[in-house]
């Protein structure tokens, strides 16, 4: 059984190595810098993880398409929850690393359609189809968030919130993580629980 | 429809509502059938028996384990059953491991069954009726969340009866992983997670590892692949840690199949515990920033000096220099009497020095969590130094006169011999000194504290000698003598002035008394200085009663004096105070921030700590060290070591040290650094320099 897991471990390897050769730090760290990103969002312009060291940055994997996803946008969490992170200050990256032809694959129009649709209002919407982004902070599920602090430390990663399930009726009664990890660090406070295991489904790289 | 069909029709309807079997025990969804049944056909009262919910899948999708891996979600059940009846957890049989790209799920294609124990507890009526709503997820490429609910009632009577489905629930019910009793120990270092599985506990004769499920996700990588080693009936497996930070305790199901049955494999379900080694990864051999590791014959000499230096603390200096100036009266005595004054002198301070030693080293042996300061961690001792500096002030003040036989402070005008006076101001010395620490006390002190008894009294007895030094080298040499100043009025005036430093002594105990046991203990300390003047100003005025009487009244103040003291030890012990940026030290704490990857400061000091008064003022409560570990996102723990605190002794003794203060810088991700005891604001700014 292990060596079945072995040959298929190879293109994830492959894959893993030549992240590795091109940035600094291939896998994310709490407490270390993150790992460091250039890409380019739905509206043409270049982002850059480090152009935004000051701010908060906080990186939200979607598909649109996911029922866990769609738990968070339908109920308007996910859209109150950005609201208030722009508020303090943050920046909000809604990433979609789905590849051509799977689920939750947009191209930047229909990104920006299906955001207006839902009146959210991220910061930038960035569209990692290649995967590249999504596998140098090793994101497995939509939605997973990563939240890092305004010297570039990665102070939160793992899931949205407790409640690993798809009903929206759960949301109320859910300790939100990320919106936890935001007040921490803007009181000046160490982060509670700075990583739990994320929930939803799996990226479609 | 004629009458008599509609009635047929009713009828038959009724009767499938009480139809045992015909209760909607199975469903369908877009992708599942789900079917619920039971291992009895009747239930037997008292007896525990299984439902069991069984998911048909269409080809190619797959739903989920307990632990769903990398994505997906575990299933989930509402039941509503009867009054009486509680079902268990969900027991589902080890699942297949899924890979979608770099993602590990663990789940099943085709068929899942969700086993449920049921326990009747207590029983009314002839049936029970179970409905079950199921929440499962089904994925193939895109993820699916489905739901239904599934009911089933049974007759209940005296003994169960078996049902068709007996064997099949028993077939699902005998892949459950058998679980081992005992804890295995796990190390968690350097991003790998490592345990041995002791193979003689299985009770299989020819095991071969085939597959590990981690029941708590993300304590170890579910996509690594982990790596074995077999040796001596023990396998050892290293597995690459997840993304989570390791918990104490996680359970982890393992595979094997057994070379001599190889068509199953046999899962059983261990419990890993986390090693606490002796010496945990956080107290590792420190990177010490100073030398530690003083020699025996260095730590006698500091001890000597600090002895020395120990007469100009002002708990001490008024003792000595009263001490000394009564000498140049007897200038003109015999030197050989003076002589014997500065030996009586140093007998008291070097006999007092080696019971207090002996004392604090006995209860060291004796398992107590001693440190230099033990005595002050005692709000009782507290209390009592407090007394005894002020009535020794109060002595100078000029408010009493001790009978001569016990040796007045210097107020002795007389050139009698009095060795026994002398002997009583060094035991007296001793115990002003207490208190007060002196530079180079502290290490020689504690360095002692963690030597065998015989060279720890060596060190201790070598403190007192440089304490008694001063004395009997004025006593020894004449010159010295002649050096003082010549008597005279003046030195009422001085003796006075002497009080004071005896009374700012006080109220500096009085200050430690207060951190300890807050407001009311202050009270009760200040209340009992007032009692002090009030016995020693009415004693005199007692002259006038009988004998009986007047020891009497003597004995109802003194009972008086002693009351704070009951007072002081019923009060409550306060909390650790630290200031706005500092967080309250703890073992666990320290642990969590360094897995966290955190930066941490650890200050461990004490209210009566002289030494790490100043250090704080001087270096760590500087606006530049504040503003370097703010902005180093530096977690700063204090540990107020000024009430007994075991776990802070421990933590003192894995550094090798026996009291405070001592100073710790974490770096994220590697060893400690010990700062020095006397600390310098370059200093630490230096040692925060680089992360």
């Amino acid at each position: 059984m292990f060596k079945s897991i072995r040959l298929s471990f190879i293109p994830a390897l492959a894959s893993a190595f030549l992240l590795s050769l091109s940035s600094a730090q291939a896998a994310p760290v709490i407490g270390q810098p993150a790992p460091d990103f250039t890409a380019t969002d739905s509206a043409g312009k270049t982002i850059s993880l480090k152009d935004q060291r000051g701010k908060i940055v906080i990186l939200e994997w979607k598909n649109h398409e996911c029922p866990f996803v769609r738990k968070h946008y339908e109920s308007g969490n996910m859209q109150a929850l950005q609201n208030y992170a722009k508020e303090k200050g943050a920046i909000w990256l809604s990433i979609t690393s789905s590849a051509p032809g799977k689920q939750g694959h947009v191209s930047a129009k229909q990104a920006n359609d299906i955001a207006q649709g839902q009146n959210a209002q991220p910061t930038s919407i960035i569209l990692d189809e290649n995967g590249a982004l999504g596998r140098l902070y090793n994101a497995k599920t939509t939605p997973h968030m990563f939240l890092i602090a305004a010297d570039g430390r990665l102070s939160y990663m793992g899931a949205i919130d407790d409640k690993p399930t798809t009903y929206a009726s759960d949301i109320k009664t859910a300790r939100n993580y990320v919106k936890e990890a935001l007040d921490s660090l803007l009181a000046g406070k160490p982060v509670e629980t700075p990583s739990t295991a994320s929930y939803g489904c799996g990226i479609k790289y | 429809m004629g009458i008599w069909k509609r009635i047929a029709v009713a009828g038959i309807l009724a009767a499938g509502l009480f139809s045992p079997c015909l209760a909607d025990s199975t469903a369908k969804t877009e992708l599942t059938t789900i079917s619920l049944a039971s291992n009895v056909s009747t239930i037997g009262a008292g007896e525990d028996f299984w439902l069991m919910l069984h998911l048909q899948l269409q080809p190619g999708w797959h739903t989920y384990w307990q632990n769903p891996g990398d994505s997906g979600m575990a299933p989930s059940i509402d039941w509503v059953m009867p009054p009486g009846f509680s079902a268990g957890s969900i027991h589902l049989p080890p699942p297949e491991r899924i890979l979608i790209d770099s993602l590990v799920n663990y789940g099943y294609h085709s068929q899942a069954y969700l086993l449920v124990p049921v326990t009747p507890s207590r029983i009314q009526g002839n049936n029970a009726s179970f409905s079950a709503t199921a929440h499962w997820l089904v994925c193939k490429d895109i993820c699916i969340p489905e739901s239904a609910t599934v009911d089933i009632t049974l007759p209940v009577a005296e003994r169960s009866i078996e049902s068709v489905q007996r064997p099949a629930i028993g077939a699902q019910l005998a892949k459950l992983p058998k679980t081992v009793e005992t804890p295995i120990p796990y190390r968690a270092d350097d991003g790998t997670v490592t345990f041995d599985i002791p193979m003689h506990s299985l009770g299989l004769e020819n095991p071969t590892l085939v597959t590990l499920l981690p029941v708590d996700n993300e304590i170890i990588s579910n996509s690594a692949t982990p790596q074995i080693t077999q040796e001596n009936g023990s396998l050892t497996v290293s597995v690459k840690r997840g993304s989570l930070a390791p918990l104490p305790q996680f359970t982890l199901w393992a595979g094997f199949a057994d070379n001599s049955q190889p068509a199953s494999t046999k899962f059983f379900a261990f419990t890993l515990k986390r090693e606490t080694a002796a010496a945990p990864a956080p107290f590792a051999h420190p990177q010490s920033a100073t030398d530690t590791d003083i020699t025996f014959a260095a730590a006698l000499l500091l001890a000597v000096l600090g002895g020395i230096i120990l007469n100009v603390m002002p708990c001490v200096l008024p003792v000595l220099a009263l001490k000394t100036l009564a000498l140049s009266k007897k200038s003109h005595g015999n030197r050989a009497m003076i002589f014997r004054q500065g030996l009586a002198y140093t007998a008291g301070v070097m006999v007092s020095g080696a019971l207090l030693a002996a004392i604090l080293i006995g209860l060291q042996t004796g398992g107590e969590a001693v440190g230099w300061g033990y005595q002050m961690q005692s709000p009782l001792f507290v209390l009592f130094l407090a007394y005894l500096m002020f009535l020794v002030g109060l002595n100078l003040s000029g408010a009493y006169v001790l009978p001569t036989v016990l040796g007045n402070v210097g107020s002795s005008f007389t050139q009698k011999e009095n060795s026994a006076g002398s002997l009583a101001t060094g035991i007296l010395a001793t115990l002003v000194a207490t208190p007060c620490s002196a530079p180079f006390m502290a290490p020689a002190v504690g360095f002692a504290l963690t030597l065998p008894p015989l060279q720890a009294l060596a060190i201790f007895l070598a403190l007192s000698f440089g304490l008694a030094l001063p004395y009997l080298l004025i006593s020894i040499i004449p010159a010295l003598i002649a050096w003082l100043p010549k008597p005279g009025g003046w030195m009422i005036t001085f003796r006075q002035f002497l009080a004071f430093p005896m009374y700012a002594t006080a109220a500096w105990l009085l200050w430690v008394l207060a951190q300890q046991t807050g407001p009311n203990g202050l009270l009760a300390g200040l209340l009992g200085c007032i009692l002090l003047a009030f016995t020693i100003w009415l004693y005199p005025r007692l002259e006038r009663l009988s004998t009986p009487g007047r020891i009497l009244s003597l004995l109802a103040l003194i009972a008086l004096c002693l009351i704070p003291f009951t007072w002081v030890s019923k009060t409550d012990v306060l909390p650790a105070s630290q200031g706005e940026q500092a967080e309250i030290f703890s073992l666990e704490k320290l642990e969590q921030l360094r897995t966290q990857g955190v930066p941490v400061f650890v200050n461990a000091t004490a209210a009566w700590c002289i030494t790490c008064k100043y250090n704080e003022r001087a270096a760590l409560d500087s606006s530049e060290v504040k503003a370097r570990m703010k902005e180093q996102n530096i977690a700063y723990l204090k540990a107020d070591w000024t009430q007994r605190d075991a776990h802070i002794t421990q933590y003192l003794a894995s550094f090798g040290r026996r009291g405070v203060p001592l100073y710790v810088y974490y770096p994220p991700y590697r060893e400690p650094i010990l700062l020095p005891q006397l600390l310098t604001k370059k200093k630490v700014l230096q040692t925060l320099q680089n992360p």
